[in-house]
Formats: C-alpha cells, structure tokens, sequence
C-alpha cells in the first residue's frame, strides 16, 4: 500500500494551482458575461432620451454551418445586405444599424444560448432569424420572458402568433388556399399527399387537404419521410398504384431533389401527374436540375424571375455583394424586407427599444422587392401577394397566376375549431 | 506515518467549491444562465465517463437518455392543466378536454414538493435507469464490447430520435417548449436560483463519484474495464456488473436532461440523435478520460470555447473543433487534466528529493 | 405480385449501395482495426468529385475518377492522421469523427453550403411489368456494385497483394515477419476503403443533391449493416446489406418509411441481442 508522501509544499502548490485556476476562470466567466452589456444599456438609455447618433444594435441570428446552413445562410446574407444599404443611406433616424451575427450552427440547444446573448448581453433593439419552426420555438421563451422583438423571415404553419415576433414571412393559410383552389381546378380531384415528417409539412399537408376536401378533392393518401431520407423508390411505386391527378409535396430541403429526380426516372411526368410544393424554393430547385424541375408548381410571395424594375436592382445588388451561386428566393426576400420594417418601425416609434419597437410594428408597411406592399397587422403577421409559380429549364419559376394581397391568418377558422382560435397576439409561454 | 489528510486533488477540487458559491455575486445573470446551461452538461460527461473512463466502453446513445429524461421532466414540471404543446396539433382537431395521456400527466403531476411534482425528480432518473438495463443486457451479450458497444448504442440513438421526432405529446419536430425551471416556486425561478439548484446536483453527483470512485464497488468496477476474464475467473458476474453500470451511467443522464431542461425551458429530438451524443464524448475527451475533475474541465473548455470563438471566427470555429479532437486524441489521451498532472507533476518534482512517490491512485 | 417485385428491385438498389459503403468500413477495420467514422464524408467527397467533374469530363468518366481522386485522398490521410490511430477502435472512432468534422467545414468554406446538381448519367426507365417502371440508373448501380465487389473479392483472393492483405489482417505480427510491407498493406487498404466510399458517394449522388453534411445518413446505413455482418467480413457485408435494402423496403412500400426505419434498427437490435455466439470479427 502506497504511502502518499506528499509534502506541504507540493499540496500547496497544487492548491494554489487549482486557486488561480478556478479564479481566472471566474474572471473570465465574469468578463464575457459583462463585456457589452454596460456599453449597449448606455446606448440604450441615451438613445431614449435624446435620439443621440449611437447605433443602434441588431441581433441577426441564423445557422451558418450544420444541414439548416443550406437555407440560411443566404438569408444572413439578405439580412446584411439590407442593413448595409440602410446605413449607406444614412441609418434610422441618423442612427446606424449595426449587426451582431451569431451562428447557431443548427443546434437547437446552441440557438438557446445565442438568443440570449443578444437579448440579455448585447441588449439589441431587435433580432432577425431563425428559420425552422423547431429554433423559433426553442427561443420563444428568451424573447418572450426578456421583452424582446423577433423578427422571424420564414414562411411556416401557424397556429402561434406571439406577443414578441413579428412574422415577416406567409403562413399557412395565405400561402395555401389560393394555390388550392388553382390545382384542384385545373389539375384535378385525386391528390396523393406527399411531405417530410416534421410538423411544418404535416400541418401544411393537414391545411391543404381541408381546403382540398371542401372543394370536391380527394385525398387518397397522406405519406411523410425522416428528414434525412434520399430514396423515393418506394413511395413512388405507391403513387403509381394509387393513379392520382396530381402530387401535393412538403418534402422538405435535400429530399426535394431527389423525389423530383427518382420521380423523373421512374417514368412520371408532370403533364400527367404535376407535383405542387408547399416547401420548395429556387434553392432547393437548383439541385433539381432543369429537366426534373420542369413543369412542377410552386405558390410563393417572391420568385426571381418576376420582371420589375426593383426586383431586378435587388437581384444585381445582392449577387454584386455575394455572387450568383445560389438564386434569390422567398426567405432571402423575406429577411431583407424584415430590416426594412423594422427600420419603418423604429422611425415610427422614435426610439429603438424593443418595448417601444414592438408597440409600434402593427400598421407599419415595407416595399418587398418583386412583390410590392407589405403590412404587419394587429396579430403580428404580414399581408402578402401569393403568386404560382411553374418551374421552368433553368429550374427557376415563371409566374403563372398571381393572387389578389391576403391578409394573414395564424388560425384560420373552418380549419381551426372556433373554441379553439385565441385572441392574437398572445403570450405563447408563461 | 499516516499521510497527510488532503490529497492534492481533494485540494484542487475545495478550492472549486468557494468559487462556485460565489459566482452568483461575481457574475452577470446571463452569465449564471449559461453556466446553469452547461452544469447538467457536466453530469451528462460524468455518465459517460463512468463508462469509458473506467471501463472503456464508449456509448453514442446517452443524448436519448439525455433527451428520454428532458421530455419526462419537462412534460411534468409544465404540470397539471398545460395544454399548449409545440406541435400544436391539439388546435386542429375537435377533440376538446384531455385526453387519456393528459389525464395520466396530471396525476403523475399532483405529488408536489415546493410547488414541484416530486416525480420531476423521480421518474426521469428510474425511467432511463430502467431502459438503460434492457439495452445494456442487450449490449453486454456481444464479444468485443469495446466496439459493438459505440454501434448498438448509436442504433438506439437513432432509433430514439425518430420515435422522439414523431411524438406529438412531445411536440413532435417542435420540441417540447414552455418548460418552467424548478425553482419557479422557492426562488421565482430566476437565473440565479437555477444555477445554484443545478450546482447542487452536480455537487452531490460528484461527491457520490467521487466516493464510488474510491469504494470497493469502485476498484471492482475498474477491474472489470482493465481485465474482465480475470475478474469473471475470480466469481465475479461481469456482465450483470456491467449492465448495473450501464444503467446507473444512463439514469445520471436522464438527470442531466432533467436539470437541463429546467434551465433550457426546451428540449428537441435532434438532441436525442448523433451529433449531440459525439458532442458530449467530446467533452470527455477534452477532459480526459477517468480524471475526476476531467468531465468538468471538458465541459466549460469547449462550452466556453464555442461561445466565445463562435462568434469570432464563425467559419473556422468548427474547424478548430474537429482539430482538437483529432489532436487530443492523438497527443493527450488523457486530455487536460492528463495535461494538467503532467505539469504540475514536473513543476512539483523540481523542489522534491528524490525516491518520492508521484501521485497514487486516489 | 407487383408488391414482391418493388420490393426486391428497390431492396437490391438500396442494398447495393450498402454495400459498397458498409464493405470499405470493414476492410479498413479488418486490416488496420480503424473504426472509420468519417466514412461518410469520403462519401460526400467522391459526390463533390461528381459535381465538379461531371460537367468537364462527362458523368461516365467522372464515376471512374471518383474513385481514385478519393483514393488518393484516402492514402493522403492514412500516412498522415489514420496510421496514429491503428488497432485501437475508441481512439481511432473518436479521431476519424474529428477528421469528419474537419472534412464537413472545410467543404463548407470551400464548396458552400448550397444543394448541389448532378444530373442522371443514363435516363429512362426499365420496365418490369404490373405497371412497374425501375430507373435505369439503379439498375447502373446495381451492375456496377456487384462487379465492384466481385473484382474486390477477386483481388483478395486472388492476388499476391490481396494475399498480403488477408494476411495482415489475420495478424500484423506475421505478416511482418513473413516480409510483409505491412504499412503500405495499411495504406493500401484505407486508400481502398476510400476509393469504394467515393464510388458509393458518386453512385448515389445524380439521384439526389449534394451538400456537406450528406454523409451522416450514410455512415449511419453502413453502421447498420455492420453491426450485423461484424466488422472485418466482407461476406457478412454484403449478404447483409441485400438483407436491410430487402427488409427496409419491405416496410417501406406497403407502409411508410418513418416506419420502415424504425423497423429496421428494431430488428437489427433484436437480432444483435438474440444472438447466441459473439460477434467475432470472423475473416475476410
């Protein structure tokens, strides 16, 4: 047995060690716990009381790494975009935006820890992210506990409309009914309902087949797929016994191009079968290549190809600053439309905190590149121009009927029971 | 001659304490908030380091277990009567009233402690206890548990996250949202109030490991990572050893996702999946296998390390990571405590005579 | 009876793919005991090789060339990280998923995050009868698995490296004491095991997209199949690779594929816990 022959010397030194380990470690702690927060809050209370030339901080939270870096990293890019063409005119008020980008690297517990840093340590007047419905979720509580503004850019099902973000994007019923009524006039009755096994697809897939039933549709099936899944062989073999009119699909992200390439090669065509998206944009359209996209469906509020004057400035702009790999789509409109209303908002509200920010938001309005007006309403959602789109052989769609503006309805009744449908907008957490 | 009372890593680990107390008054409350964060962290890499440190078996599934005992306690710290999930799914149908789960939920939820269900406590700890026997049982049949071990516990992480995805009593892709902290009552739930609940747990965790680590129960558990043919041949049932481990290691994990979503308020199923699991082997890692203050050195070096670089160096960040993984593993297997011995070890044999004994086991 | 023929002919497609992935993860464990966990990036990479390649020298060459640009990659790694990691399954798990994190990021600088194209080398579809259309591309797939691993197989059996190979994985020890190059043996085999994951990745990549984070599906399929066959049996492999396409199919097409998934894993499990005799990492 082992006598443990320490001497004073080394035990103090090893406690020393540990001593000065343990407070550096809380100086440091303590240090990136107060670095900003002192500057912002002066910011903060100077900015109220006298409309001082302090920027005024925007938090811009999006994945720029992990599978959601796919859709969001062109949306940061949208964002800054936006801000750096505000301040190059000048700023809000003379005040100029200045962003703090975090990364949340599409981990739900990361995207936690990020919000709050923007809210409770950087103090931002406002943060513009998130894109799947899950982060939005998962930061609901930071924004609503912490008096804060979200400002969330993507189209999504609805049924939520918080006290503390204003949805810039469609939900569910606005991007939905017009497009609905389109394709069981003109494509037919009998609709096999495709879409990934997530609850956007399936409360999409749910909306669509009540507008679908109470126009004379039938729905002959409703199937979902995990996120990550690649091989349609199956489901395909499916849609052929079951000799549909059209395929409705929320397949969502990587999966989109191979159900549309797997669909192509085993023999369907969109003349006979056409396949309307609910979740498929320009940027997942690229991977379907010209020939697999051609023909499909498409309902958004922005396209690329849409031929105005601004639309093609904002394209030409955005592709001067990050190039043209990727198309511009809804989501990329969305978020640089977002800073333009929260710059309208701020104007309105004279000053640039988040309580005030908020008071001010329902009846501020924006131009959206290629779309036109857009108005935040009473229950924090935005009314938007919903066109359909056809895909094209450059795997970008061309506009086939654009719908009349639709107000913004998180609950929309005869879909949502009436005992049901609260007053917006509400606080979703307590 | 008795030796000296204090060992020198009892030292390091007293010397924490005071630091942790303090914390409150040092620093800001988002700050604590971070720290409450991570601490079930900690308890999450002590889990896994029971297995591997000790007895080499490496486990890609705890982040089910993490994630089985978040849901448990966050379904039933939202208590009796909530009725908003995350998927929302209960908006578009009929159905008013509860349903036959909802009626179960708030039953489990009436035993209350401070205004807590006590089985908040309770269930998380037995229920991924429980599961974690049935796989280890399953696991330890296998010949070179070493590698089938990290595979079958993948399956199960897999597995889990699918089923976890498609549960709408969970909220389903949404995650389960809305989850109010422990302390809502004692303490009005703030920061600070969590942070030092979660403390607690992890100071009564690693006081139960550390004890363990020194206990007969202990020795024998490393005997049977080091050389288990040996301790078989000696009488000893290594498997049921093993799955009794197992399952202590994955009820300490479905602590920490209970501790974890009180601070969180949310808990998602990707959590429940791969990546998430790699992660917290990449704490041990960090740490060092088998050091006892190794899971919380790995913890806060890459927590800390994620929050304050990420930020920084947004593309390279991840490149640093997968860097120092690659580099722990290939030049301090021990990882930072290894490192940390290693020099305080040369620095104190500098002013020793010789013939005296470095560190013994502890 | 058009149900059996889906079944199978989506099972041998999927399975094929399987195959390929699941067999370089067994060679290189049986030969150098290294657990690969960024297979499925060397995946990823033989996919990119398509992308980048198919437009400037056509899909056909393109799917020659996968293999070796990955190959190459793979003997790249090998003398410089893998071979630190030989024979030692925790270490070299938890250094070859930093690798993989290393490869996602840096494809992510270099290439962007964005979903990229690939279009099908061969159109059209083959017609099986009862209405069922099976693209021509998988029956490509599936053609050019098997001759992949009938050549692979042949090789190790039949050729003095692939002797030398065999032997080595029986024991590093002899092999070197019968004059047995054993690092280039180990350099060969990892640089095999890439070159057949960058096929796999370059096979599969014209029916989907390409991204950087695409390999983790794969790698999670291949893991599937080897905790089934047992690491280190290139027959297990593939016999038990046709068996996951078959029964993930045989879910999939009359129910669901959530189900199908879950199903799987399910049985794989039970099997692995109803197994009477270990897992021994049998031969190849």
């Amino acid at each position: 047995m082992v006598e443990h022959h320490h001497t004073r010397r080394q035990i103090l030194q090893r406690a020393g060690g540990a001593a000065v380990g343990a407070t550096s470690l809380a100086a440091l702690l303590s240090a990136c716990g107060s670095s900003d927060s002192g500057g912002s809050a002066a910011a903060g209370t100077t900015a109220a009381a006298s409309g001082s030339k302090d920027a005024i901080k925007v938090g811009v939270l999006f994945s720029l790494s992990g599978n959601l870096s796919i859709a969001e990293t062109s949306m940061k890019n949208a964002t800054m975009l936006a801000i750096d063409e505000l301040n190059a005119r000048g700023g809000v008020g003379g005040r100029k935006l200045q962003p703090v980008v975090e990364d949340y690297a599409s981990d739900f517990g990361v995207v936690v820890e990020k919000a709050r840093k923007l809210v409770e340590q950087d103090r931002v007047a406002a943060t513009i992210g998130c894109y799947a419905s899950a982060s939005r979720k998962a930061v609901l509580p930071v924004f609503e506990q912490g008096n804060a503004v979200l400002l969330y850019p993507t189209f999504y099902e609805g049924l939520e409309c918080s006290t503390n973000v204003i949805y810039t994007s469609l939900v569910a019923a606005q991007h939905l009914t017009d497009t609905t009524g389109w394709m069981v006039k003109h494509a037919g009755k009998r609709i096999y309902m495709v879409g990934s096994d997530y609850v956007g697809p399936q409360t999409y897939n749910a909306i669509v087949k009540k507008l679908a039933e109470q126009q004379g549709a039938t729905v002959l099936a409703n199937r979902f797929f995990p996120l990550d899944q690649t091989e349609f062989g199956s489901a395909l073999s499916a849609i052929r016994a079951a000799k549909p009119d059209l395929i409705w699909n929320t397949i969502v992200g990587a999966g989109i191009p191979a159900f549309l390439k797997q669909y192509q090669a085993a023999g369907f065509t969109p003349q006979q079968t056409p396949i309307f998206s609910g979740i498929c944009t320009e940027q997942e359209l690229a991977a379907v290549g010209g020939a697999a996209a051609k023909g499909h469906y498409f309902p958004a509020s922005y396209f690329e190809t849409i031929d105005t004057p601004e639309n093609r400035s904002f394209i030409g702009r955005y592709q001067a600053k990050y190039g043209s790999a990727q198309p511009t789509n809804m989501p990329m409109q969305a978020s640089y439309t977002s800073v333009l209303l929260l710059a309208a908002a701020i104007e309105k509200a004279g000053e640039a905190t988040p309580g005030a920010i908020l008071k001010a938001f329902p009846g501020v309005s924006a131009t959206a590149p290629g779309e036109g007006t857009v108005t935040v309403k009473d229950n924090h959602h935005t009314t938007h121009t919903v066109s359909l789109g056809q895909a094209n052989d450059r795997a970008l769609y061309d506009v086939v009927e654009r719908f009349a503006p639709r107000d913004p309805d998180p609950f929309p009744a005869g879909i949502v029971p009436a005992s049901k449908i609260p007053t917006c907008p509400r606080r979703e957490t307590t | 001659m008795r030796s000296p009372s204090i060992s020198p890593r009892r030292a390091a680990t007293l010397a924490l304490l005071p630091v942790a107390a303090l914390l409150p008054v040092l620093v800001s409350d988002f700050t604590i908030g971070l720290l409450a964060l991570w601490l079930p962290f900690v308890i999450l890499a002590i889990s896994l380091d029971l297995l591997w440190g000790e007895n080499r078996i490496v486990s890609f599934g705890h982040g089910a277990f993490f994630a089985g005992g978040g849901y448990l306690a966050g379904l039933l710290l939202r208590g009796p009567q909530s009725d908003t999930t995350g998927a929302n799914y209960a908006l578009l149908s009929e159905h008013t009233g509860r349903s036959a789960f909802q009626s179960l939920l708030d039953a489990l939820s009436s035993p209350q402690i401070a205004g807590v269900p006590l089985l908040a406590f309770v269930l998380p700890v037995a229920i991924c206890g429980l599961v974690g026997a049935l796989v280890g049982a399953v696991i330890f049949r296998v010949g070179s548990v070493e590698i089938y071990a990290p595979l079958i516990t993948l399956g199960v992480g897999v597995i889990a996250a699918t089923v976890f995805l498609k549960l709408s009593v969970v909220g389903g892709s949404n995650g389960l949202s809305g989850i109010p902290p422990y302390t809502r009552e004692i303490a009005g739930g703030s920061q600070r109030s969590i942070y030092v609940f979660n403390a607690a747990w992890l100071a009564a965790v690693y006081l139960a490991y550390a004890a363990f680590r020194r206990s007969r129960a202990g020795r024998r558990w490393r005997a049977a990572g080091d050389d288990p043919i040996r301790l078989a041949a000696l009488g000893t049932d290594v498997r049921r050893l093993r799955t009794l481990g197992f399952a202590a290691s994955t009820a300490l994990a479905g602590l920490a996702g209970a501790l974890y979503v009180g601070a969180s308020a949310f808990m998602s199923a990707e959590t429940a999946g791969v990546l998430f699991s790699v992660q917290a082997l990449i704490w041990v890692a960090v740490g060092g296998p088998g050091g006892l203050l190794a899971p919380l050195a790995g913890v806060l070096a890459i927590q800390l390390g994620q929050h304050e670089l990420s930020e920084r160096l947004q593309d390279t960040w991840p490149l640093l990571l997968g860097g120092l993984l690659i580099l722990v593993v290939l030049v301090a297997p021990r990882g930072l405590t290894g490192l940390a011995s290693t020099v305080s070890g040369r620095a104190a044999r500098v002013g020793r005579p010789p013939n005296d004994h470095q560190g013994a086991a502890p | 009876m058009s149900v059996l023929v889906q079944v199978v002919c989506q099972g041998l497609s999927v399975g094929a793919v399987l195959a390929l992935s699941a067999l370089g993860l067994t060679i290189v464990y049986g030969v150098m005991g290294v657990v690969n966990l960024a297979h499925g990036e060397l995946m990823m990479l033989g996919a990119y090789t398509m992308v980048l390649l198919s437009p400037l020298v056509g899909p056909w060459a393109a799917i020659a060339l996968a293999p070796l640009v990955v190959g190459a990659i793979g003997l790249l790694l090998d003398r410089s990280l893998i071979r630190w990691l030989y024979h030692d399954p925790v270490k070299s798990m938890l250094g070859t998923f930093g690798l993989a994190i290393v490869l996602r990021q840096l494809v992510l600088i270099v290439e962007g995050p964005q979903l990229r194209y690939v279009g099908l080398p061969v159109t059209g579809a083959v017609s099986l009868g009862f209405g069922e259309q099976f693209p021509l591309w998988r029956v490509v797939i599936v053609v050019l698995a098997v001759a992949t691993t009938v050549a692979v197989a042949l090789w190790l059996m039949r050729s003095a490296t692939g002797l030398k190979v065999r032997t080595t994985t029986v024991d590093a020890q002899i092999a070197e004491s019968l004059a047995i190059n054993v690092p280039r043996v180990n350099a060969t085999a990892f640089a095999l095991g890439a070159g057949l994951a960058g096929l796999a990745g370059a096979l599969v990549a014209p029916l989907g997209s390409v991204y950087p984070n695409m390999g983790v599906t794969y790698l999670v399929g291949a893991f599937l199949v080897v905790i089934l066959a047992g690491l280190g049996s290139v027959r297990n492999a593939l016999a038990w690779a046709c068996a996951v396409g078959l029964l993930t199919a045989a879910v999939a097409v009359p129910a669901d594929d959530v189900l199908a998934q879950v199903a799987v894993w399910a049985a794989a499990l039970t099997i692995v816990a109803l197994r009477r005799q270990t897992l021994v990492a049998s031969r190849v």
